[in-house]
């Protein structure tokens, strides 16, 4: 988060350092593309966040591992799939549900399906910032297009292990 | 201003999320009790206070891409003709993209504004969603160790590939719309 926000901040001040000493006839339009891209961030955003965020204590941690135990072969990377795609739960906590069921000796084929469909669809993450920036077919068209990458990793990863 | 206050909070998709909120709230009220309610906020807090701080940020760079970079650049690396090297292109650039797990949305609108076609694009969040070194190293391997997130990582090398490919057959079929001329805001 920090090193992400110094990065992003540097090239803002050296980007826009640069635009206000050469190109400073474009600020209004820079400014005007800002405001309008930034609508969203001020209304749809928020209250979809606080919605997505309610999702977290309705689906505890050790629920999710209690679904998930056990799982394993084929069968158990179909299974970390579809929990993937449902799974509301922040990084944090989602991460350290997988440290659970490793230690309980779930398949590390299984855990890279649930990591890739948790990573690609997680729809309480992308939606309320997704839809509003991008609209209906750009989500609907990344849906599709990743339906089969949690089964392909899972494929490749017994392929390693 | 009031026009721009209008077009925010009379969206549709607004309603529905503010609905969400207060159903989903009710539910957690009813279900957990109130103390419940109030953590799920204050992590909501937490949240805003990270959006606040890159947001603005993202926004200006994406507003950077959308105005200043040449068209003729973006057409030509992300293009509809730039085929597969459109598609590693956009997987390094999203792998590269620093910022949470879904601050770079601006970014790609941007780029769409800018010229580039739909499968990059799929490639590029998925190389974002997937392939960040920071994240990895900043949640999967402090929590779970180095040989998960390995195995994991290496596994997702090809997909934002596997994902640009088949938006780029996918779209043949499912027809993109039209491509909007750049609406004027004001603010």
């Amino acid at each position: 988060m920090l090193t992400a926000s110094i990065v992003m901040w540097g090239m803002v001040v050296v980007i826009y350092g640069w635009i206000a000493l050469r190109r400073r006839d474009r600020l209004p339009r820079l400014f005007k593309v800002f405001c309008q891209q930034g609508e969203v961030f001020v209304g749809v955003v928020p209250a979809a966040l606080i919605a997505a965020g309610f999702l977290t204590p309705l689906v505890p941690g050790e629920m999710v591992a209690h679904w998930l135990g056990g799982t394993a072969g084929f069968r158990g990377i179909v299974i970390g799939m579809l929990a993937g795609w449902c799974i509301p739960l922040p990084p944090i906590i989602f991460f350290s549900v997988i440290a659970v069921l490793v230690k309980a000796g779930a398949g590390l084929p299984q855990m890279v399906a649930l990591i890739v469909a948790w990573n690609v669809f997680a729809l309480h993450r992308t939606f309320p910032m997704e839809l509003p920036v991008m609209g209906r077919y750009f989500v609907i068209l990344r849906l599709l297009s990743s339906m089969s990458l949690p089964l392909i990793a899972g494929g490749i990863a017994i392929l390693i292990v | 201003m009031k026009a721009a206050a209008r077009r925010i909070f009379g969206d549709t998709a607004f309603i529905v999320a503010v609905l969400a909120a207060i159903g989903l709230g009710t539910l957690v009220y009813i279900r957990l009790g109130g103390a419940a309610v109030w953590t799920a906020l204050r992590a909501d807090m937490r949240l805003f206070i990270e959006i606040g701080i890159l947001v603005p940020a993202v926004l200006l760079l994406s507003a950077f891409v959308q105005v200043m970079m040449p068209k003729s650049l973006i057409e030509r690396w992300l293009g509809a003709s730039s085929g597969f090297t459109g598609i590693v292109v956009a997987t390094l650039a999203g792998a590269l993209t620093p910022g949470g797990p879904f601050m770079a949305f601006p970014l790609v609108h941007a780029l769409y504004v800018a010229g580039a076609d739909w499968a990059p694009l799929i490639a590029y969040t998925t190389a974002w969603l997937l392939l960040s070194v920071m994240r990895t190293l900043l949640y999967e391997i402090p929590l779970i160790g180095v040989e998960l997130p390995t195995v994991r990582f290496v596994a997702c090398l090809v997909l934002p590939a596997v994902a640009g490919l088949s938006a780029r057959y996918i779209a043949r079929l499912y027809r993109p719309p039209p491509r909007k001329p750049e609406s004027g805001g004001e603010c």
